[in-house]
């Protein structure tokens, strides 16, 4: 009956550590955009330097980050873990790194012909994950809270994909660019539907757990996903439907309701890291709270933005969404991740390494990998980007350049401290064989 | 009616909060109270391993019969806390106050990975399995001693 149930299977550190270390590459990519068009990038929506950081981040950054994680702990939250996750791995990784390189170049330089090639690639790898994903979901054994979560957030991933597409067929002149409605909507299932929900969904499992708190609200875990579900769905009925000052007030009542729903899981996130019984210092409860008061700001000037009708504001908005909310806790659980893996896949290793051997060597915990020194650090560099982000936004002419510099710094300290990490287990591993 | 499901996992709570507490002291440089609350927490880990082990475990390999899968994982996974439990102590009396950290945070994760996909699914299948003898098991499962 549960012949399915595969509670063991770990995927080889090479799955997910495959997406780990691309990640930060993206974003240096990101920065370097930023860097290169400077303050011109942030006039305008629709520039092309605007559309390019953007998708290197959420695809190239955090979509990365979040693909690599997916698979490594959908054993753990749901009890399945992928078939063939070295090939599936394998071949979504070339594919998506192709695909986001080309649209990232399709923004920068348009022609018809490399936005269609994007899109076919790009396309193709995410179709064939959230079909990975979405199939094994379907053997899981029994009904884990975060399931509805997760399946919202691939499924959000694939239509963010579709809308992306349209979007595309606008840009190289097939149909109109149905702008903003259409960027909106697109926009909207990407950051909430993937995005927060991915985020949400995790935090259920995680944040208890590693913080030692107590449990998440019962009606929060079981009714979020829906109540999402529901909001992003009326948000695109509506937006199909021609103008019409009912409509628009419906658009704001569903947004209203969409920003109190992240507002309550902030506040709630919050609310138990208060009550945690761990007292020792932890940076990851840090990345955590940063998190929850950006997302707490975005809320705020969300709101502002809808009152005044000041797009400032609703830049501000998008932006921290990204970078102060997103960043903050994806960084945060990349960290423990990737150092946890190091560890777990190390003493695999030893294992298998036979019985002369295990006394000889010793396998790195946790923080031998990754110092509280170097998170530390990171954290301090992530909220000076942060800061000098919002400068950049409210005078661009004046730190656009410093905030580039800054991501600069936080992308490549990131991939420094990910890439020690590695080093240490590939020193590891061939010490064993060696030995 | 009982089930295992509520009455491991608030097990699994107890075994955080002794985990907390040693943490805490050794992090406050307190050593002998770190002592006692540490071998408290593996004492009560211990005990936690050994329901399992010796009763829930046999009794859901018998009921669903698969031996080779989850709970051999299980199985599995105390080992490697019992190793990390193992180095604990020798820090704990050469006061090195960072190993003994390390160790517990690795301890954490590892720890709590495991007691996710036991709430989320071994305890719940156990239910369904065990069905009407949950009561008898919990009753077998409170008799096993700690050591
Ligand atoms: C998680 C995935 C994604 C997220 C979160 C996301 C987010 C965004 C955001 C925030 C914008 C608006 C940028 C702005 O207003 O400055 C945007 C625009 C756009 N996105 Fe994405 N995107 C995602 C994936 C994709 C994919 C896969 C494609 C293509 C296959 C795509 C194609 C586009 C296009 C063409 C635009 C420009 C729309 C316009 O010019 O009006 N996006 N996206
Ligand atoms: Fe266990």
């Amino acid at each position: 009956m549960f012949t399915n149930l595969s509670l063991q299977q770990n995927p080889p550190f090479s799955v997910p550590a495959r997406f780990f270390i691309t990640a930060p590459l993206f974003g240096i990519g990101a920065a370097l955009v930023f860097l290169f068009y400077g303050s011109g990038m942030l006039v305008s929506r629709w520039s092309p330097g605007m559309l390019a950081a953007t998708h290197a981040l959420v695809l190239g950054f955090f979509a990365t980050v979040m693909l690599g994680a997916l698979q490594q702990i959908l054993p753990v939250v749901v009890g399945v873990s992928i078939r063939h996750p070295k090939r599936v791995a394998g071949i979504v990784h070339l594919l998506w790194v192709i695909g986001i390189t080309l649209l990232i170049g399709a923004f920068l330089w348009p022609a018809n012909n490399l936005f269609y090639i994007a899109v076919i690639v790009l396309g193709s790898a995410i179709v064939i994950f959230v079909g990975t994903i979405l199939m094994s979901l379907q053997r899981a054994p029994t009904h884990s809270e975060s399931m509805p979560g997760i399946k919202l957030a691939v499924s959000s991933l694939f239509i963010t994909l579709v809308l992306g597409v349209v979007l595309i067929f606008g840009h190289t002149g097939v149909i109109p660019l149905f702008r903003p409605g259409l960027t909106n909507l697109h926009m909207s299932w990407g950051l909430i539907g993937w995005i927060a929900m991915l985020v949400m969904s995790i935090a259920w499992q995680v944040v208890p757990m590693f913080q030692i708190t107590p449990p998440y609200p019962k009606w929060l875990r079981k009714k979020t996903a829906s109540f999402f579900l529901f909001l992003l769905l009326a948000k695109s009925l509506i937006s199909f439907v021609s103008d019409s000052p009912v409509l628009s007030l419906l658009d704001l009542t569903v947004d209203i309701l969409i920003a109190a729903g992240l507002l309550v899981f902030a506040l709630s996130t919050l609310h138990l890291q208060r009550q945690t019984r761990r007292k020792v210092y932890d940076n990851h409860r840090y990345f955590w709270r940063l998190s929850m008061m950006n997302l707490i700001i975005v809320v705020i000037l969300w709101a502002l933005a809808e009152i005044s009708g000041n797009p400032l504001f609703g830049l501000l908005a998008g932006v921290l969404f990204l970078m102060g909310f997103a960043m903050s806790v994806v960084t945060g659980m990349l960290l423990k991740i990737i150092a946890f893996l190091v560890w777990l896949h190390l003493q695999k290793v030893r294992e298998e390494a036979g019985k002369s051997l295990r006394h000889i060597i010793k396998v790195p915990k946790m923080k031998e990998v990754i110092s509280s020194r170097s998170s530390n650090s990171l954290i301090v560099i992530l909220m000076f980007a942060q800061a000098a982000m919002l400068m950049a936004l409210l005078s661009p002419q004046h730190f656009s350049i410093a905030a580039a510099l800054c991501w600069l710094v936080f992308f490549c300290t990131l991939l420094g401290i990910l890439g020690y990490a590695m080093f240490r287990y590939q020193r590891f591993v061939k010490k064993a064989f060696l030995v | 009616m009982p089930n295992i499901q509520e009455y491991m996992t608030e097990d699994h709570r107890r075994c955080d909060e002794l985990f907390a507490l040693g943490e805490e002291s050794v992090s406050q440089g307190n050593w002998d109270r770190a002592k006692q609350q540490t071998s408290e927490f593996i004492s009560a880990m211990e005990h936690h391993f050994m329901m399992e082990e010796q009763v829930l475990f046999p009794a859901f390999e018998q009921r669903s019969g698969i031996t080779e899968g989850p709970t051999s994982v299980m199985r599995r996974e105390h080992q490697q806390m019992r190793e990390l439990f193992g180095e604990l102590e020798p820090a704990l009396e050469e006061k090195r106050q960072e190993d003994y950290l390390d160790t517990m945070e690795t301890l954490l994760i590892l720890m709590q990975q495991h007691n996710m996909k036991e709430e989320g699914m071994l305890y719940p299948m156990s239910d369904k399995e065990i069905g009407v003898d949950v009561e008898q098991l919990i009753a077998d499962m409170e008799q096993v001693s700690g050591q």
